[in-house]
């Protein structure tokens, strides 16, 4: 239920780099990255029912003892907060110069996490139906997509793996990271009404991502061809930029605007609860509330510092992000079920 | 308006408590047993004569209330005379048995709320004159006269016993007749209601064009009777409490058993219970004191005066809270699609219904979104417009003055004005008024180069739009829409958009009575989506709202889809 739209956010920007690397075969990169995020959300779902009713941060505990357990906490919660505010930069970047070319981006940085934060305030299942009420704007993708049909051309694809498997293993690496982020699965399962469903709606969320992510990939390759948009920040942008209808209906990339800044609203909600959260949890705390403030001041700060400018952003989305973010995603999940297994750890079922 | 007490139909003029109640409402808080200063009584205007039985009638400290009945009929009436001192519309009727002349008897009610000819033929004229005609000239002695009186004296429909002066004294300001029998300390209380009141009318808020007009009105009984009409079923149940403590205010909450939620209703009447404020005098007090989300615009309780709409929630499993004195009747829990819902709905075909509710759900996007939109459009992004129609609204707006954001507040402000002018107007002068006003105003002020015409036509259109949907719900959307405009006035279409985001996060929290307000959208009940967006036809939606109605979802047996009668089939037909 909630995963779903907690990644489909990625939409935007992902295309771009599977087509630097891997051409018109890019499609191809997403649907070996979605098998791969399976395998992903498959390992921490499994994880978590080891553990029921923790979450990573509390079962990093049992399986790595106290003080290791709390380390590897904060290198999680680190990480998150690097992931959170990739997020807010990434909205500050598209929204500056398409809305408010010449407000200052700590305007928007802040009106960003304002609302985000009084959804916080508001607990774990707001913020779950404010997901479902935004998940029918998701509908509105594919439709652009009808839309645009005039400008697809299928021959945009061919020839089908000109350049081997190597590129195409490249391109995947990064959507691969993408969906790495599903490890919040582990945060999150605790609280799902039926945890039972783990699997299930693991494997929709990422069925559903891979769904919009080929879609994005699919659009912007039948538009541009394969090589305009590795140079694009925001290629699916541009490819719904071209839309026109009966002359009068133009100008639609303000619905892709819009399901974006829904997305990445809620995406930011869902890192920045999993770190108040997990702050919280590592820190012993009862509640997270009184985090809130202080965590999103810290996201703020960091939106700037980690990148100057928009460049710098991309240039580590593209080269740093994918190891960087499979570090957290694959390797260390991979050490923790290994160690769990060698150590026989399992929570005793009431 | 708070120096008037209003009691059923009826102007009831108390000086005494009208002066305590304007001169301090937060005394008339503080608990009873304080014993007031003595010049509180004195300003009461009385030249001293509640005294002269040591009872004290002032709302601060009601010394009557601890009073019993005494078994002698002199000490009783000198009590409520004390009691009713100056209250000039209270009638004092002493007479006797018509058995025994020893017998006193003395009947105490409220001129105006008794119906009189009952009144004097069926218990005065009975006691005093015709019981002998039943008794052949047996002898009651004082002893028995009370049973006797109550057996075979009485020719009235409701009676009741009453053993404490305080009940006494609520019967007879609630419209009921005590019956005071020497010798007795019990008073009898007979049912002889009945006072001027406005009859049965077609709804003034909820109108429709296919349905039941009928709507309620302000007496009590008669909206409960409307119900029962409805529902002739036992299960309907109608309980009443008091609230106010002044006003005392019949309050009835109404549900059907077996439907409600058994915890919903207890915490209505919970809820009910810890009132406690002074006066009562619409179920809007009531709403405030009671619901969920008391700093959100949103209301999460819903009323209506439609009778047939009532039913049909308390068919879904609400509770109703019918307020004595007020045709509206508060509905729990409501949730924000009834915003859009409307009883005609459920009437009319279901395809047509469908469209309309559509439509107005479309509307009430409209009233909230289209003014900011075209504010941070024209302000921030005018790319966004399709070229031929940003020359037109560019051209038309050559001449004014004003940047967008202003000249749409500006013109916000003029339309609810004249709207709220319209409303408060006397009735002959309203319309012609609102409607010249609108004219003449929007004409001149295009014509002067004051606002461009698409403004008009933009704010014209919120405003047509806020009316097509409920009444309620549409004073919330416009509230919101002003704090929407400045977002958009400040922060253009990203203002437009987080402050979306805000007001869903908002809606999703909101619950009314332990139910999401957003339900059936969020959380999402698949089955709840027959009575949503759309109205499926009534074979079709055979559960009950879930998340309402829990413990007995089924409303009708499925599969009833009319068809046509199973002939001898003919393959290929």
């Amino acid at each position: 239920m909630l995963a779903q739209v907690v990644l489909a956010t990625a939409v935007l920007t992902a295309p771009s780099l599977p087509i630097a690397y891997a051409g018109q075969d890019a499609w191809l990169c997403i649907l070996l990255a979605g098998v791969g995020g399976l395998l992903i959300a498959c390992l921490m779902v499994n994880l978590s029912r080891r553990f029921p009713g923790e979450t990573l941060f509390e079962y990093l505990e049992d399986i790595l003892g106290k003080i290791p357990g709390k380390i590897v906490s904060f290198l999680y919660l680190w990480f998150f907060l690097h992931i959170v505010t990739v997020v807010v930069r990434e909205f500050g970047a598209l929204l500056n110069p398409i809305f408010l070319p010449e407000t200052p981006l700590v305007v928007i940085h802040i009106l960003a996490l304002a609302p985000v934060a009084y959804m916080l305030w508001q607990g774990l299942e707001v913020m779950a139906r404010t997901n479902e009420i935004f998940a029918s704007l998701l509908l509105f993708g594919v439709i652009l997509v009808i839309l645009a049909a005039p400008q697809i051309k299928l021959t945009n694809f061919l020839p089908v793996l000109d350049a081997g498997p190597v590129p195409l293993l490249k391109g995947t690496l990064a959507p691969l990271a993408w969906f790495g982020e599903l490890i919040t699965v582990a945060v999150f399962l605790p609280y799902f009404n039926r945890p039972r469903d783990g699997y299930r709606i693991a494997g929709l969320a990422v069925c559903m991502i891979t769904f919009m992510l080929g879609l994005a990939v699919f659009l912007t390759i039948a538009v541009f061809g394969p090589y305009v948009p590795a140079s694009y920040l925001f290629p699916t942008f541009n490819a719904v930029r071209l839309i026109q209808l009966a002359n009068f209906v133009e100008r639609l990339e303000i619905l892709v605007v819009v399901i974006w800044v829904a997305g990445g609203l809620l995406k930011i909600g869902a890192f920045y609860w999993i770190i108040v959260l997990g702050a919280a949890q590592t820190l012993g705390l009862r509640t997270y509330r009184p985090l809130i403030l202080p965590v999103g001041v810290i996201i703020l700060a960091l939106s700037f510092i980690f990148h100057r400018n928009n460049l710098e952003m991309v240039r580590y989305i593209g080269l740093t992000w994918p190891f960087y973010g499979l570090t957290h995603e694959l390797l260390l999940p991979l050490l923790l079920f290994g160690t769990a297994l060698l150590r026989g750890k399992r929570r005793k079922k009431k | 308006m708070r120096t008037r007490l209003r009691f059923p139909g009826f102007l009831f003029p108390r000086s005494k408590k009208r002066k305590k109640l304007s001169a301090g409402r937060q005394e008339v808080s503080r608990p009873a047993k304080e014993g007031g200063p003595p010049e509180m009584e004195a300003a009461g205007g009385g030249a001293g004569a509640p005294s002269a039985a040591g009872v004290s009638t002032s709302v601060k400290n009601p010394g009557w209330k601890e009073l019993p009945l005494s078994s002698t009929l002199d000490e009783n009436l000198q009590n409520l005379k004390a009691v009713f001192a100056h209250c000039s519309d209270i009638v004092f009727r002493e007479f006797n048995f018509a058995q025994n002349k020893n017998v006193r008897l003395a009947l105490i009610y409220t001129d105006g709320l008794v119906d009189k000819s009952l009144v004097s033929d069926q218990i005065m004229k009975a006691l005093s004159l015709e019981v002998p005609l039943v008794t052949s000239g047996k002898e009651i002695g004082k002893e028995q006269a009370l049973e006797f009186i109550v057996r075979q004296g009485l020719c009235v429909h409701q009676v009741e016993y009453a053993d404490r002066l305080e009940k006494a004294v609520n019967a007879v300001l609630a419209g009921d007749t005590v019956l005071l029998v020497d010798g007795h300390a019990t008073a009898l209380i007979n049912g002889v209601r009945s006072w001027e009141a406005r009859s049965v009318e077609d709804s003034l808020t909820d109108k429709l064009v296919r349905g039941p007009r009928e709507s309620f009105v302000e007496t009590l009984r008669t909206n409960t009777s409307l119900l029962r009409r409805r529902i002739k079923n036992p299960a309907l149940k109608i309980e009443t409490i008091t609230v106010g403590r002044v006003t005392r205010t019949e309050v009835a909450v109404a549900y059907v058993e077996g439907i409600v939620q058994p915890g919903l209703l207890g915490e209505v009447k919970e809820r009910l219970r810890r009132i406690d404020i002074d006066g009562v005098l619409e179920g809007g007090q009531i709403e405030e004191l009671i619901e969920d989300n008391p700093l959100s615009p949103f209301c999460s309780i819903n009323h209506t005066d439609r009778v047939d709409k009532v039913a049909a929630q308390l068919l879904e499993g609400r509770v109703a809270v019918i307020t004595d004195g007020t045709p509206y009747v508060l509905t729990v829990p409501a949730l924000f699609i009834e915003i859009i819902q409307d009883p005609e709905d459920y009437y009319q075909r279901y395809i047509f219904s469908s469209l309309v509710r559509i439509i107005r759900f479309i509307a009430v996007f409209a009233v909230l979104l289209t003014t900011p939109l075209y504010v941070s459009i024209i302000t921030y992004n005018p790319e966004l417009l399709p070229t031929p129609l940003l020359l037109s609204i560019a051209a038309q707006r050559e001449g004014v003055p004003l940047p967008a954001f202003v000249e749409v507040l500006l013109m916000e402000f003029v339309f609810e004005v004249l709207r709220e002018a319209g409303l408060r107007m006397p009735q002959p002068l309203g319309q012609a008024v609102s409607i010249v006003g609108a004219l003449v105003l929007g004409e001149a002020a295009v014509r002067g180069g004051l606002v461009g015409a698409a403004t008009v036509i933009v704010v014209a259109l919120t405003g047509v739009a806020s009316f097509s949907f409920c009444y309620t719900g549409s004073t919330t959307v416009r509230v919101i829409r002003f704090p929407l405009l400045f977002m958009a006035g400040f922060m253009g279409l990203y203002g437009v958009l987080i402050s979306v985001f805000t007001l869903v996060v908002h809606l999703a929290s909101l619950r009314s009575f332990g139910v999401p307000f957003l339900s059936p959208a969020a959380p999402l009940v698949l089955s709840d989506q027959k009575d949503f967006l759309v109205r499926a036809p009534w074979w079709a939606m055979f559960r009950r709202p879930r998340l309402i109605a829990g413990v007995n979802p089924q409303r009708e047996d499925p599969g009833q889809k009319p068809r046509p009668p199973a002939g001898p089939g003919k393959a290929g037909r």
